[in-house]
């Protein structure tokens, strides 16, 4: 009888692990090929509603607690603004002259006047549980316009940086696939040399990038710390974004180009807030 | 599906979600602990091959659609791993913590095999970066937060008393 159960037990449990293996790889079938609305974009618009309520529910903890010793802080800095607003005015004035300078110069060398873009701030609400696949969840969706594929920047340091692109929208959320993600392409130039190449993430290393297809011929005029931009070359994304700064450049004996090793502008680890390009170019007029 | 089983698979839900977003931030060089799969290794270890497979497979589903991964992928890795681990059940006596200790490796290293198999079949150009240094990372990662992960879990009294837990 004891020996009945147990078999009975064990073809239960055999029979739903074939059972739920069987419907994982129809899932799996299912979501790899290109639907539009798929099963998983209609529930990763709902558990996205937990993300950004336990990513909101956090920050606001420990802003809160932060808030008090921020106060103290805010005094001084209060302080120190006041002496530094008076500089800012005189360098205001410096600045509006130079416009007009440039502007007049920019003229007489028939370049196109300084443009920017259409911009979406978003903050990042979630990352990926795992270590094999790196993306990200903005707290903006479709309902504040964010497309699939519209390119991301954020700020760091002083530098203008490319974080990467969006590939999933739902109402409230986006995904972004980053720059180092080893499947994400930019078309890229080193800024000093203008030499043009193919960037994407180091598959060996997070948190790294290499730039692939530049010429041999490149090899001695390149340093540690150049910077490298994005092309804009038949690409998604616009000319002039700061990608890195190389940290090593390989010449494979084998290869007909350089294999160059890649810092990103921007630490990704550090990410709060980005930008999302939502449209194209504004001329200021 | 009884009750234990549903707050089973809510506890690890709700560890999704604060490692998605609270705890994104506890990793070294960008690498996290995979507590997802040791808390699916200890519920099996405790519950048996029958709850390891329908927490695996439940919690694997979430953990898809909060992730870039394809629905189905993880789902079908914690199944199978949420069914090996309950296979001890009764099998050896050695102290629990010891027991999940050592399918915590042996989980670890299955899920990479089974997460190469199913990138190099369904997602172009990421079975690369399996078998990377990070890998190395993960696994001794997942060693050290095991016991955390254990005594948190017995705890908050979510392992039921079985063969393997009599120690």
């Amino acid at each position: 009888m004891f020996r009945i159960g147990k078999s009975l037990k064990k073809i239960r449990n055999g029979t739903t692990l074939v059972l739920l293996l069987i419907i994982s790889l129809i899932l799996l079938m299912v979501s790899s090929s290109s639907y539009d609305i798929s099963p998983k974009k209609i529930g990763t618009s709902f558990l996205s509603i937990f993300q950004v309520t336990a990513s909101r529910s956090s920050s606001f903890i420990s802003n809160t607690i932060n808030s008090i010793g921020e106060l103290k802080q805010l005094e001084k800095e209060h302080d120190i603004l006041l002496g530094k607003m008076e500089d800012y005015q005189r360098r205001e004035r410096d600045f509006i002259e130079l416009k007009e300078e440039n502007s007049r110069l920019k003229k007489q060398l028939n370049l196109k006047e300084t443009s920017a873009y259409k911009l979406e701030p978003a903050r990042v609400v979630a990352h990926e549980p795992g270590n094999i696949f790196n993306s990200f969840v903005i707290d903006k969706g479709s309902s504040k316009g964010i497309e699939k594929n519209m390119p991301v920047i954020a700020y760091q340091n002083g530098f203008q940086g490319l974080v990467g692109k969006v590939i999933e929208v739902s109402m409230f959320t986006s995904r972004i696939i980053p720059i180092i993600d080893n499947t994400s392409f930019v078309a890229a130039r080193l800024l000093d040399t203008r030499y043009e190449g193919l960037v994407n993430g180091d598959p060996e290393l997070q948190n790294s990038l290499i730039m692939n297809y530049v010429s041999k011929n490149a090899a001695k005029f390149l340093h540690d710390g150049d910077l490298v931009i994005s092309s804009g070359f038949q690409s998604i994304y616009p000319s002039g974004i700061y990608i890195g700064r190389i940290n090593g450049v390989n010449v494979p004996e084998w290869q007909t180009s350089l294999v160059i090793s890649i810092d990103p502008i921007i630490d990704f680890s550090k990410l709060e807030y980005l930008l999302v390009l939502t449209g194209d170019k504004l001329n200021n007029e | 599906m009884n009750r234990k089983v549903l707050l089973l698979i809510f506890v690890v839900f709700i560890a999704i979600v604060l490692k998605t977003t609270v705890l994104s931030d506890f990793a070294f060089k960008g690498i996290k602990p995979d507590i997802i799969l040791i808390m699916i290794i200890i519920i099996s270890n405790f519950s048996g091959s029958y709850t390891g497979e329908i927490v695996g497979f439940s919690t694997g589903i979430l953990e898809d659609l909060l992730s870039m991964s394809p629905l189905g992928f993880n789902a079908f890795i914690n199944t199978f791993i949420g069914y090996l681990s309950g296979i001890t059940v009764g099998k050896i006596f050695l102290h629990p913590l010891i027991i999940t200790v050592f399918q915590v490796i042996i989980g670890t290293l299955i899920k990479s095999l089974l997460t190469f198999l199913l990138l190099l079949i369904f997602v172009n150009g990421k079975a690369d970066s399996v078998y990377t240094l990070s890998f190395i990372f993960e696994l001794l990662f997942n060693i050290i937060i095991t016991p955390v992960i254990f005594f948190l879990l017995k705890t908050l009294k979510l392992l039921p008393l079985t063969t393997n837990s009599r120690f």
